[in-house]
């Protein structure tokens, strides 16, 4: 097969793209690949210049080194000299160094963010891509992130765990010294409920709690571990959900299992389309909690939100045309409201 | 996995969290009971052939069994020692009784225990979330927080 040129061109502008822990990386990447099937993309990264850094499916180009790993002064800077005039900048965090490139280097080129950042009214903001919209807002403009999974992950239960139908908390904290005592919100969970097994996922660890005491600790290696804990839990609740598109509480939706997410959290939007609730503080975490044991309540949200889930995050052939939409490229395909295309 | 910590879920340091037990409050398995061990029925099976005729076959076995009583005690086989013998099994038994009432007991308590600090702490804890909007989030004391010094 012959490699495709396009006239058109996109340079991800990416401070994040090698720490794929973070939800940042995640998107930066998957803008990327959706980008490719319309345009030439240039990964541009912070990092000595000269050669290219092969990394799967794109060569990265350093523009040269700052102070922490961030982006470097202007003057220092080696900027890719070979794009089209037409390029499409995406920019995944627009910090002071990176607008501070982009008004060197392309003050006339057509900027998207992928991360909110800058106040209201601030002129050197650069307006974010939406990946999440209130029910009742418009969806023309929507990134339809593709947030894969593996249904087969629903087929068995966490190796380490005997039984299901817990309470699933991701964690809000990273790096403690041992998951006892755990977060104050999971302390408050086991007491309020302590028939019920809370397991906490924090630092690649599950620890299970159940009236008020540690009953034993599982590893969670692999995604699929995680995914095989989000399937058989009663409601995962996110305590500290990624701030682009909340990747976890979109695999749980795509689950069935509802999500109870922080107010103002960008998991929010998902919870507000009728896929789970959303607190401000323990005492309506609790309450959320305590209205999800009715099998009723639970089984209506877990419905919605995996419809609303698989037809906003779970179709690609819609992402890349989302993108190639909001970026200006002409489509590629005719996505297929609604379908999921995961396959085991 | 993506974690943003957000500040405002990391604690609510004026409203202190439950504290957590070191150990569970579950009521464990209550104890097998001691009376029906093998090594009381085996005293009572052994007591019962030294103190029955011996008929056919099972008199020498008897005698040995007789003997051996007659090392352990430096006696003869006096009804005295027979007496004490006997005596010293009804104590086996009665302790054997009572450590079964005891266990007993200890289970209720287990299990009463586990009740009170289960529907206690789950009605304190429901209690303590629904009055929090009505205090306001005012500075107060955990009740199961350790009390300060002085």
């Amino acid at each position: 097969m012959g490699e495709r040129r396009f006239e058109r061109a996109t340079l991800i502008l990416s401070r994040h793209w090698r720490s794929p822990d973070s939800e940042l990386s995640f998107v930066a990447r998957s803008v990327a690949g959706a980008a490719s099937r319309t345009s030439e993309v240039c990964v541009v990264v912070p990092g000595p210049a000269g050669r290219p850094e092969p990394d799967g499916a794109f060569d990265l180009l350093g523009l040269g080194d700052g102070e922490d790993g961030s982006w470097p002064d202007p003057a220092r800077a080696t900027w890719p000299d070979s794009l089209p005039p037409g390029t499409t900048i995406v920019v995944d965090e627009p910090d002071a160094a990176a607008r501070s490139l982009l008004a060197h280097f392309a003050p006339e080129h057509r900027v998207h963010a992928i991360a909110p950042a800058g106040t209201a009214g601030d002129r050197h903001a650069i307006p974010p891509l939406r990946f999440t919209a209130p029910p009742e807002g418009g969806t023309s403009e929507l990134i339809r992130l593709h947030v894969p999974i593996n249904p087969l992950a629903a087929t068995h239960r966490h190796n380490g765990l005997g039984f299901t139908g817990y309470l699933l908390v991701l964690s809000d904290r990273t790096g403690a010294a041992g998951v006892s005592p755990p977060t104050p919100m999971v302390a408050w969970l086991t007491a309020r409920f302590p028939g019920v097994h809370v397991v906490v996922v924090e630092d690649a660890v599950a620890a299970v709690w159940r009236g008020r005491a540690l009953r034993g600790v599982v590893s969670v290696y692999t995604r699929t571990d995680l995914w095989r804990l989000v399937a058989h839990a009663l409601v995962t609740i996110d305590l500290a959900p990624g701030p682009i598109v909340a990747r976890e509480c979109v695999e749980s939706l795509r689950f069935g299992t509802p999500i109870v997410v922080p107010v103002g959290s960008a998991a929010q939007p998902h919870a507000d389309a009728g896929a789970g609730l959303s607190f401000t503080g323990y005492a309506e975490l609790l309450a959320c909690v305590a209205r999800l044991s009715d099998a009723g309540v639970r089984d209506r949200l877990s419905q919605r939100g995996r419809l609303y889930a698989d037809a906003r995050y779970g179709n690609p052939d819609a992402f890349v045309d989302s993108v190639a939409r909001v970026l200006g490229f002409p489509a590629v395909s005719s996505p297929a409201d609604g379908r999921a295309d995961d396959s085991p | 996995m993506v974690r943003e910590p957000l500040p405002e879920l990391s604690g609510h340091p004026e409203e202190p969290a439950p504290a957590m037990f070191t150990r569970p409050s579950d009521a464990p398995e209550p104890l097998p009971p001691i009376h029906g061990d093998e090594r009381v029925a085996t005293l009572h099976r052994q007591w019962l052939r030294s103190t029955t005729t011996p008929t056919g076959g099972g008199g020498a076995r008897w005698h040995r069994f007789h003997r051996l009583l007659g090392r352990i005690t430096h006696r003869g086989s006096g009804s005295l020692d027979r007496e004490l013998i006997g005596d010293l099994i009804r104590a086996v038994d009665a302790v054997a009784a009572r450590c079964d009432e005891i266990s007993e007991r200890l289970a209720q308590q287990q299990t009463v225990l586990d009740d009170a600090v289960t529907i206690l702490g789950e009605e304190l804890t429901r209690l303590r979330a629904e009055s929090a909007p009505l205090l306001g989030r005012a500075p107060e004391p955990s009740p199961l927080a350790p009390m300060p010094d002085g």
